[in-house]
């Protein structure tokens, strides 16, 4: 990531917040190390940075965005802005890599859209973003099926299993009456197996739902995201849950004790993880990308 | 628990902590910045708001990282069910 300034002819746009949004923004550098400051467009505050073409511009874009370190040099510095600005007022985050050429096209993206903005900002004052996942790791391997069948060779004298000594040496035409023979206990203990991992992943469900259902309620809003990627998260097992929730602030300190109750009571090899505060990412969507359709009814 | 009462921000006071001082994980980064947030078409993304980002940089960001770093799981599975035989016969005795 270029740190010079001299080519800086665009406008990197973080959040678009209730004024004032500069206070928290001394000091804070933005994407491409520029600095951070406001443009006042009708009303409200758009927080933005200068940054060069030759970085941002559509062609740098598509490679820089293949380049892991150049991604995650940005999305942390948008992140930084972002969070800063969601502390002191409330903001509607903007996806990574929006891009204007100057300020008199990012007023005019602002006037076309403040009806949109204006309502999400009103929706979301005072709500914060909390991460909830959930990952599943499956059954150990602990219990290799090949040490188990060994006892299909054991002398009858030591006994292998439930079987029983006697299992080896009965024909297999009377076994099958009984206990049955070691093929058939093998299957057995296999069905038990695969009902006991059935068991596991019912448990492992239920209390997804349950996670997801009661933290629901407690929320104004919640959003699912798509399951991560155990290369990106260095997580073992799956993702079972990667949910966000839209609280209250004043309701936060309940949220939390409750999502660490349900960490605390997850059935064994599943776990939970909270993240956050986030500033609302997950709920900041315009109803509609086109501008306002009403004339200036609330100038 | 305490919450600030009234003034702003309103944040409670695990925001700041232990939330505050930890580094934000890049994965649940990513899952906001790439796939959440306003979309608004600025003047130089125009040509590039029907490519599916997160995809794209997703997929730049799984390969870059199985150049750098062996996946957790490599070297699992194969080699188990090599040994299997073997382990079997020598649990025998």
């Amino acid at each position: 990531m270029t740190h010079e300034r001299e080519g800086a002819d665009a406008l990197y746009l973080y959040a678009v917040a209730r004024p004032p949004a500069g206070g928290a923004l001394d000091g804070i550098a933005g994407v491409g190390g520029g600095p951070v400051h406001v443009v006042s467009a009708h009303g409200l505050d758009a927080v933005v940075s200068p940054v060069a073409l030759e970085e941002f511009g559509e062609e740098a874009l598509r490679r820089n965005l293949e380049d892991m370190a150049w991604l995650e040099a940005a999305a942390r510095a948008h992140h930084r802005v972002v969070d800063a600005v969601f502390r002191s007022t409330v903001a509607v985050p903007l996806r990574l890599a929006t891009v204007f050429l100057g300020e008199e096209s990012l007023r005019s993206m602002v006037g076309e859209r403040r009806g949109h903005i204006t309502a999400v900002l009103s929706r979301l004052v005072g709500r914060i973003e909390v991460g909830v996942r959930v990952h599943a790791v499956p059954e150990q391997r602990g219990s290799r099926p090949g040490g188990r069948a060994s006892g299909r060779t054991a002398e009858p004298g030591r006994p292998a299993g439930a079987a029983g000594p006697t299992g080896a040496a009965r024909p297999a035409g009377q076994g099958g009456a009984a206990e049955g023979g070691p093929g058939r206990s093998y299957l057995v203990r296999r069905q038990r197996r695969e009902a006991e991992r059935e068991r596991t992943w019912a448990t492992v469900g239920a209390y997804v739902h349950r996670v997801r259902d009661e933290l629901a309620a407690m929320a104004e809003d919640w959003a699912q995201h798509r399951p991560q990627d155990p290369r990106l998260s260095r997580m073992e097992g799956s993702n079972v849950l990667n949910a966000a929730f839209l609280v209250p602030a004043d309701r936060s300190p309940r949220f939390l004790e409750h999502a660490e109750h349900l960490r605390r009571v997850a059935p064994p090899g599943t776990l939970l993880s909270v993240s956050g505060p986030w500033a609302p990412y997950s709920f900041a969507r315009l109803d509609d990308a086109a501008p306002d359709r009403e004339p200036e009814a609330h100038g | 628990m305490r919450v600030h009462g009234g003034e702003r921000p309103a944040l409670p006071e695990w925001a700041d902590s232990p939330f505050g001082d930890r580094e934000v994980a890049l994965v649940d980064l990513l899952d906001r910045v790439l796939a959440t947030g306003v979309v608004v078409i600025g003047d130089l993304t125009i040509s590039i708001a029907g490519v599916d980002l997160v995809r794209v940089s997703l997929n730049a960001l799984v390969a870059s990282i199985d150049e750098d770093t062996p996946s957790p799981w490599e070297g699992g599975d194969k080699a188990d069910a090599g040994q299997e035989r073997g382990a079997g016969d020598s649990g025998a005795r």
